[in-house]
C-alpha cells in the first residue's frame, strides 16, 4: 500500500536536483538550448540569471517541494511540510527582490521577468518535474530485472495544460493547431529515430509505445521536428509546460503490441545513470566559462551583479561547448550529437 | 476454535523450478512498476477542484511525486506531494503562528497566498457564535497581483471583478472529510500484483 504518514525522499529525484551546480549565466533560452544536454542535467540554471543568490534560492525551494518534510504539531499531530506551489512562489519572489533585481523595462510580469509570477512558477514546475522524471527514468531503467519484465513505455495522452500543444488560444477561444500537436511530434521523434516497431505500432493501434531503449524517447526530448520548447531529456516532461507523462508497459503489452517476439532480450538505453548525476570532469572546464561570465559582470554598490546588464557569451561558449563535444568525439570515436553514446555519459 | 491447513505441494517440477527462480528482486521488478502505474493513473485521473476553478495540477504533480521503492519486505510506493495526505486521510488545519487560515472565494483567489494581492481590504462582520471579527479581504481599487504583466491576461481578470468582491475567507479551522478514493483499493493493488507475479513467473 502507498504510505503517506512517513514520507521519505524520493532519492533519485532529489539527488537529480541536489547534484545540479548552479550555474550564473546571461544566456538566454534559445542560446542555452544549444548547450549539450549533459551539462544542463548537471546544472542549475534558469535564462539570463547570474545571480548565485537567486540560484541558490530556486534549488532549495524545488528541493522542499521535492522533499517535504516532517514537524510535530500541538495536540501530537505530525504534519507535513515544505513549500507548496504558492509558497514556493512568493518565496522566490521574496529573495528575488531581496538581491535588487530589476525587470528589463517593458518586461515587467512577463516569462522575461525574474520576477514574474509566470517564470517563478514555470522554473519551479521545470525544475520540479525534470528531477522527478529523472527519478523515474532511473527506476524504470537502471534494473535489469525492471527492464526485462517492463520493456516498454506509453506516451500518455492525458494532458492537463490550460492551453495544450495542438491547440492554441485565439480570441475566439482555442483553437485547433494541429501542426503543433504531440502526435504531430511523435511522427518527427519516429521519423528520427527509425524505430519501425513503434511506427507500426502507432500505425495499426494510434498509441504512442516504444521500447524503452528507443531512440524515439531522446529524438522527442530533443524536439525532433525543429520543435524549440524541448527540454533536451529523454524523459518526461519532454517540453516547457508540458502535463504529458509516460507509463512502462509490461512484456506481456509490449509483446502484444508487436514491439518484441515473445522471450525476445530487452536491452535498456545505452546510458551511464551516473551522468545524470553528476557533471562530467571533463566539462568542467566549459563550466568556468560560465563561472567567469558571472564574475565579469558589473555589480552595484553592494557587490550584486546587475541583472539587466547584457553580456552575451554564448556564440563563446557554445564554440567551446561544440570544439569540446568534437574533440571528445575524435577522441572516442563517437558521432557528436549522439547523446546516448557519447563520452560525456560515460 | 482452530483450523490447520495443510499445504501439499502438487506444483509440478517446472513451476517449483521457476517460483524457486523467482528472487525477491526479481518479484520486486515485477510488482513495483505495476502498482506504481496503478497509483499514478489514479491520482492522473483525480478531477478539478469541486467549486470548478481552474486547476493548479496538484493531481498530477502527486502522481509525479510517487516512487516507488523496494527492500526486504517488499515493494513501498510513496507518495510525496503536500496535500496528498489530508485527501487521502482527512483531517483538521489549524493557522500556524497566525490567527486566520485564508480560504480562496474566487478562480482569481485560487492557488495564490493573500500576500501576493495589493489593493485587498479586510472587512469584518459577525461569525457563527455572534462574534464581530476580520471575515476576510475583498478588492479595492487598484487591486493587483504581485508578478503580472500590467493589462495581461491575468491582471484583466482581476481588474474585471467589482470592487468589493471576497477573495479571500478568513477561518480559524478547516475541516477536510478523507477521500480514501484518491488511491487504489487494497483489492485493487492485489489485482495487479497478480497480475504482475504471473508475468513474472512465465
Amino acid at each position: 500500500m502507498p504510505t503517506l504518514d512517513n514520507p521519505t525522499p524520493f532519492t533519485e529525484a532529489v539527488k537529480f536536483l541536489a547534484d545540479k551546480k548552479a550555474v550564473p549565466s546571461s544566456m538566454g533560452s534559445a542560446e542555452w538550448r544549444q548547450v549539450q544536454a549533459g551539462i544542463k542535467n548537471s546544472s542549475l540554471f534558469s535564462a539570463r540569471v547570474l545571480n548565485l543568490g537567486v540560484l541558490d534560492a530556486i534549488q532549495t525551494t524545488v528541493k522542499s517541494v521535492l522533499n517535504p518534510g516532517q514537524e510535530l504539531r500541538p495536540g501530537g499531530n505530525m504534519a507535513t511540510v515544505g513549500f507548496d506551489p504558492a509558497s514556493a512562489r512568493l518565496a522566490l519572489m521574496d529573495t528575488i527582490e531581496a538581491e535588487g533585481y530589476k525587470a528589463p523595462e517593458g518586461k515587467e510580469g512577463t516569462i522575461e521577468d525574474l520576477h514574474s509570477s509566470p517564470r517563478i512558477d514555470l522554473i519551479v514546475k521545470t525544475n520540479t518535474a525534470t528531477a522527478q522524471g529523472a527519478g523515474h527514468y532511473v527506476q524504470q531503467n537502471a534494473n535489469a530485472d525492471v527492464v526485462d519484465l517492463w520493456p516498454a513505455l506509453e506516451f500518455l495522452d492525458d494532458d492537463s495544460s490550460e492551453v495544450p500543444r495542438g491547440e492554441k488560444q485565439t480570441k475566439d477561444g482555442l483553437v485547433e493547431d494541429p501542426e503543433n500537436s504531440w502526435e504531430a511530434r511523435w511522427e518527427a521523434a519516429l521519423e528520427d529515430s527509425g524505430d519501425d516497431d513503434a511506427q507500426a505500432a502507432y500505425e495499426a493501434t494510434g498509441r504512442k509505445v516504444a521500447l524503452k531503449s528507443s531512440g524515439v524517447w531522446e529524438s522527442l526530448g530533443e524536439g525532433a521536428g525543429g520543435w524549440t520548447d524541448n527540454l533536451d531529456n529523454p524523459f518526461p516532461p519532454f517540453a516547457f509546460n508540458s502535463t504529458r507523462r509516460v507509463q512502462e508497459l509490461s512484456r506481456d503489452e509490449a509483446e502484444e503490441l508487436g514491439l518484441l517476439d515473445e522471450g525476445e532480450a530487452v536491452d535498456a538505453p545505452k546510458m551511464d545513470w551516473s551522468a545524470l548525476f553528476r557533471l562530467p570532469a571533463e566539462a568542467e572546464a566549459i563550466m568556468s566559462l560560465f563561472a567567469n561570465e558571472a564574475e565579469d559582470q558589473p555589480r552595484d554598490a553592494d557587490g550584486k551583479v546587475i541583472q539587466t546588464a547584457r553580456f552575451n557569451a554564448a556564440p563563446a561558449i557554445a564554440n567551446s561547448t561544440d570544439g569540446f563535444l568534437a574533440r571528445m568525439a575524435a577522441r572516442f570515436g563517437h558521432k557528436a550529437n549522439d547523446q546516448r553514446d557519447h563520452p560525456l555519459h560515460k | 476454535m482452530s483450523q490447520e491447513v495443510s499445504i501439499i505441494d502438487k506444483a509440478s517440477p517446472e513451476l517449483r523450478r521457476r517460483m524457486a527462480a523467482l528472487s525477491p528482486q526479481r518479484l520486486n521488478a515485477a510488482i513495483g512498476p505495476a502498482c506504481l502505474r496503478l497509483t499514478q493513473s489514479r491520482l492522473r485521473g483525480q478531477g478539478t477542484n469541486q467549486r470548478g476553478f481552474h486547476s493548479t495540477q496538484f493531481w498530477l504533480q502527486a502522481a509525479d511525486s510517487a516512487s516507488q521503492h523496494a527492500d526486504a519486505d517488499g515493494t513501498t510506493i510513496r507518495v510525496q506531494k503536500i496535500g496528498a495526505r489530508l485527501q487521502f486521510d482527512g483531517g483538521t488545519v489549524v493557522p500556524v503562528n497566525k490567527k486566520y487560515l485564508t480560504i480562496p472565494a474566487t478562480d482569481e483567489a485560487y492557488g495564490h497566498r493573500a500576500l501576493e494581492f495589493s489593493g485587498l481590504v479586510v472587512f469584518w462582520g459577525k461569525d457563527k457564535e455572534g462574534r464581530i471579527r476580520p471575515m476576510g479581504l475583498k478588492t479595492d481599487e487598484g487591486v493587483e497581483r504581485r508578478g503580472t504583466r500590467p493589462g495581461g491576461k491575468a491582471d484583466r481578470a482581476l481588474k474585471q471583478l467589482q470592487i468589493g468582491t471576497v477573495m479571500f475567507w478568513f477561518v480559524t479551522e478547516t475541516n477536510h472529510l478523507p477521500h480514501p478514493n484518491v488511491l487504489p483499493s487494497s483489492d485493487e493493488y492485489f489485482d495487479v500484483v497478480k497480475t504482475a507475479v504471473n508475468m513474472a513467473l512465465k
